[in-house]
């Protein structure tokens, strides 16, 4: 089933550890990989990382890196820290290893972030985080020994990227797999709101929103049966998302409304139910993914948004006959931000609506910049973050902050620099960044000389 | 499109099951309810006594739905007839009241407080079960149902997800996922005065729910015996204005 590599030459795998190769968390996970290929393991110090290493398995020093055709390998990224030092290498597939969240600090959390952003795959040991990282972005494995299948298609992830070959195809075939296996389980055990949620997460990941809603409300059922006091915010909130993927917007803002428990989630109702009103169709419904955190299909709708609405800036106001959708319960997403947009232009047909548009953009602009970070890609996000929109100081402070990193991940290591200066000189806690960087750098030192490496 | 909590201007619907009630409380209750909500709507099931004439008398009765065959041994399906029924005459507030339920006075000098305010969806009242008399109640291990909250006022939240409990007997008034929204537990009393006759009136409820779960699936044996109990704990009931 895995297509050809079209490489006559047996393509590389480097791998950056987390560990020595008898501690790392990932050896049971790299021992198939290691029988079929050989690996290059980034070390200073071989004696001490490779104990008890198979014989496939053999050290690249740092010094090595930049001689290696990156074109023709794939890296196996193991700890975050590598991130600054992996990514200009530019290898020609990056996989990103990660088993969690678990025990780590802020700043490293930041780091596993941006290296799952920006790596061609994830690999994951945690069902939760392959979750949350599934509702960031695309090409997301978990191998977490649930299911002898669900394992399989992540070994053979493992095994196509080592070969060379993109594994996003078994992605979809994983989450089927593991849909599969909590239908199984509901079947042999009896409901359960636990396992209906997830189940519903996976349908929905799997684009059968309807038959995801039908889950989630069995789920939400069982949950106030057991006396779960977050089956409204933690279970039913859910259903605004499963609603706005539908195109069913006032019923999604009305979904998110009755979870509105806090004066914060009422006035986003608030903003959310005018919006709507104003014609703001393809907005409101990615305000509402957001809020339901799934940044990888908010981001992927506001590209689309941001460019349609530059065009529009530019002049066309053709559409002003089309009809309007009274009640925001339309089908495609495209086609309401049409329609939402026609009503703009009608209702300021005095010239006013390029400026409605502008405010429009900047406020869609924002919010992908938002999203594009919490999915980690920073240097996406870095693109869309135009200088004009760093108008405060404190806007312009981030700015810099995030060109910096964004520089950092492309290898301009001395144009980083500057950037952080910049932000310090405007901020003086933001020379945060600088130690961050030496942080980083020792962190490295550690990881190739054979130790393990926190940023604490 | 308005926000589904709206802090003022509120419409209360009393909805309500009814079976066989004429010569009861009903008109009493009908009456009293008329004074204090904005409509009435009504499940009838399958009376045999003219009830649904009764309730027609009264203009705030907006809607009657008429069973031609009872649906109580799957009250479930009648719970939710009434709940359906009630929504589609598109209330702000639902009061789930039975026709031998009453508010007491300073209940019905309150109930508007507690729904023109937007910060919780349902608020719960102190039922009291009036025993032989309408001067006491019981109180004891069986009969205390007063010292919890019983769910009685929910707000209509379109597009929320209401179900009851696929269960023939003993459904709860309200949909139970409403509970999973913020709600108000209130000290405002309700007087329940189905067990308020006399012996022979208590002795033909017991029959019935013997008969209709004899083994306790339901509801619970015990309090079931209890009807019987020849010397039960009464207070006196005090009414608040």
């Amino acid at each position: 089933m895995k297509p050809t590599t079209t490489t006559s030459d047996r393509p590389c795998v480097v791998v950056f550890p987390d560990a020595p190769w008898n501690n790392t968390l990932f050896s049971a996970h790299l021992s198939p990989i290691a029988a079929k290929h050989p690996i290059r393991w980034v070390t200073n110090n071989p004696q001490r990382s490779l104990a008890g290493a198979p014989s496939n398995v053999t050290a690249l020093s740092t010094g090595e890196l930049q001689r290696v055709d990156w074109s023709r390998v794939t890296a196996f990224v193991l700890h975050p820290c590598w991130a600054a030092a992996v990514l200009p290498l530019r290898p020609r597939l990056l996989g990103a290893w990660t088993a969690g969240e678990a025990g780590e600090d802020q700043l490293e959390a930041n780091w596993r972030g941006r290296l799952a952003g920006e790596a061609s795959f994830v690999m994951t040991l945690s069902e939760p985080y392959y979750l949350d990282l599934s509702f960031r972005r695309d090409n997301v494995f978990v191998w977490d020994g649930a299911d002898e299948t669900s394992d399989w298609f992540a070994s053979q992830a493992g095994l196509w990227a080592a070969d060379g070959t993109d594994p996003s195809p078994l992605c979809r075939l994983q989450r089927q797999r593991r849909e599969a296996a909590y239908r199984e389980k509901l079947s042999e055990r009896g409901e359960n709101s636990v396992f209906m949620f997830y189940r519903s997460v996976y349908l929905y990941l799997l684009g059968d929103t309807a038959g995801a809603e039908r889950e989630l409300l069995g789920a939400f059922e069982h949950a106030v049966l057991q006396g779960d006091e977050h089956a409204l915010d933690g279970i039913y909130r859910f259903r605004s998302a499963l609603l706005a993927s539908q195109g069913k917007l006032k019923s999604a803002v009305q979904a998110y409304e009755a979870t509105a428990t806090t004066p914060i989630e009422r006035a986003r109702a608030e903003e959310l139910r005018r919006r709507l009103a104003d014609g703001e169709h393809e907005l409101v419904a990615v305000m509402l993914l957001r809020l339901n955190d799934d940044h990888r299909e908010a981001a992927a709708r506001l590209e689309k948004l941001v460019d349609e609405l530059a065009t529009r800036v530019g002049g066309d106001t053709e559409q002003a006959n089309v009809a309007d959708d009274e009640n925001g319960e339309s089908d495609a997403g495209g086609v309401q931000h049409a329609k939402g947009s026609t009503k703009d232009m009608r209702t300021n047909a005095d010239g006013q609506w390029s400026n409605l548009y502008a405010d429009h953009t900047s406020t869609a602009r924002q919010l992908l910049v938002d999203s594009l970070l919490q999915s980690g890609c920073v240097r996406r996000a870095s693109q869309w973050l135009g200088q004009r929109a760093a108008l405060s100081a404190k806007d312009r402070t981030d700015y810099e902050l995030l060109q910096g990193t964004a520089l950092l991940l492309n290898g301009c290591r001395r144009e980083a620099i500057l950037s952080f200066l910049r932000a310090t000189e405007m901020r003086q806690d933001a020379i945060g960044a600088l130690t961050e960087l030496s942080l980083l750098d020792a962190a490295v030192q550690r990881l190739a000389d054979g130790g393990t490496a926190t940023l604490r | 499109m308005q926000s589904l909590r709206k802090a003022s201007g509120n419409k209360l619907t009393a909805m309500m099951q009814v079976r066989n009630e004429r010569g009861r409380y009903l008109e009493a209750s009908l009456a009293q309810l008329s004074d204090v909500v904005d409509e009435i709507v009504i499940v009838d099931d399958a009376s045999t006594d003219g009830t649904p004439e009764l309730c027609r008398a009264f203009p705030k009765v907006v809607r009657l739905v008429e069973l031609r065959r009872p649906m109580f041994g799957e009250e479930w399906k009648l719970r939710s007839l009434l709940w359906e029924t009630a929504v589609s005459t598109d209330p702000d507030w639902l009061l789930a009241i039975d026709a031998d339920e009453f508010l007491e006075r300073r209940t019905i000098r309150r109930l508007r407080e507690l729904i023109d305010q937007d910060q919780y969806d349902w608020a719960a009242l102190r039922m009291f079960d009036f025993w032989g008399s309408l001067t006491h109640y019981r109180d004891d291990l069986w009969w205390n149902l007063h010292r919890r909250h019983t769910m009685m006022l929910v707000r209509h939240l379109p597009g929320f997800h209401y179900a009851y409990p696929k269960w023939d007997h003993h459904v709860p008034r309200l949909p139970f996922t409403c509970s999973a929204l913020p709600g108000l537990r209130s000290e405002l009393r309700v007087k329940h005065w189905g067990w308020a006759g006399d012996t022979s009136d208590r002795l033909a409820k017991y029959n019935r729910y013997k008969e209709l779960d004899p083994d306790g699936r339901w509801g619970n044996v015990d309090q079931y015996e209890s009807i019987l109990d020849p010397a039960p704990n009464l207070v006196r009931w005090v009414e608040e204005e």
